[in-house]
């Protein structure tokens, strides 16, 4: 159980996005490709809570990875995403981490022949939206 | 009529004077003219005439396409090499096939894009998407497309955007789309 409360996410606040440089391509630019859900979400850590480099080394072999900086109000503004505050405390298994928040809707599931190309078209617009890295690939760790 | 002795040498003088420019020549200790101041029965038996140094034409843009187009899938092969990270759960990895379908589909649709003389329609990048699935993006100055493949099935979803203009589906790798072709090409 958690004893954080969840918090509205503004709109001009940043979400930060761990992405692992084996999902890149050799030119190491951000692509469509990147922008994946893991069960169930796309997850990120919320800037109030944590800075970049706190959110790259969070797994622990933060060289294996880059930052994406999201914002809140861009993410929400795509069609059946939503963006929510979910700290991770006393959850067995995770470190704990109040700046946890989630990006929903990517993986929805079709309703009818209208949202073939639904997910393409939000990886586009995700893409479109954040294409340059926060922590680029490969950068040294602090 | 004969030729006077003066044309004849006018004439042989022309000919070698266009050989000497062009790189069409015997291999030789004294890389002679082919057909010039040299006897056949003067040519060793292994000696042979290099074609791979025949003057080359400038490319076509087709063939600067299609040149392209190689490089990328080649490129691409380093999705097959993509090991499990610790960021997934669900890491599934690239497959050979799922790559071809992708590569093969772009190839048709750049035979079906210079058999109709359209060039332009540009080469995308390839990369891993999630869940072992393939993307051909396109991301030029005016428009996107985006073409999904999923792993052990043969469909791709995908999804392009220019101004005014959207199109997204649903199709089957194994044809030629006439209308994506023209939709990023026109």
């Amino acid at each position: 159980m958690s004893s954080w409360p969840v918090e509205e996410i503004p709109d001009q606040d940043s979400l930060f996005y761990r992405v692992s440089v084996g999902w890149l391509r050799p030119d190491l630019k951000v692509a469509p490709g990147i922008f994946r859900e893991n069960k169930g979400s796309i997850s990120t850590d919320w800037e109030k809570y944590s800075t970049a480099s706190e959110t790259r080394a969070r797994p622990g072999k933060p060289q294996r990875f880059a930052i994406l900086r999201l914002i809140a109000g861009p993410v929400r503004e795509i069609d059946e995403l939503t963006v929510s505050h979910s700290p991770v405390q006393n959850v067995g298994g995770n470190p704990d981490n109040r700046a946890h928040s989630d990006i929903f809707g990517l993986d929805a599931q079709a309703s009818g022949t209208t949202d073939l190309g639904r997910k393409e078209k939000i990886r586009t617009e995700l893409k479109q939206r954040f294409n340059s890295w926060e922590i680029p690939p490969n950068a040294p760790v602090e | 009529m004969p030729r006077s002795r003066l044309e004849r040498m006018l004439d042989s003088s022309l000919q070698e004077r266009r050989f000497r420019g062009s790189s069409y020549r015997v291999h030789s200790p004294k890389d002679e003219p082919v057909g010039f101041k040299r006897n056949e029965s003067h040519r060793a038996p292994d000696e042979f005439v290099s074609l791979s140094s025949v003057v080359k034409f400038p490319l076509s843009p087709k063939e600067l396409e299609w040149q392209a187009m190689e490089e990328e899938i080649k490129l691409a092969d380093f999705l097959l090499s993509i090991e499990s990270d610790t960021e997934s759960d669900d890491f599934v990895p690239y497959e050979k096939e799922t790559l071809s379908r992708a590569t093969g589909f772009l190839r048709r649709l750049m035979i079906h894009a210079h058999a109709a003389n359209v060039v332009g329609m540009g080469v995308p990048q390839i990369g891993p998407a999630d869940c072992g699935s393939v993307d051909l993006y396109w991301e030029k100055s005016d428009r996107t497309l985006l073409i999904n493949f999923l792993p052990s099935e043969s469909i791709a979803n995908y999804y392009g955007r220019k101004a005014k203009s959207e199109i997204s589906g649903r199709c089957d790798p194994s044809e030629a789309r006439a209308e994506l072709v023209f939709w990023l090409a026109d």
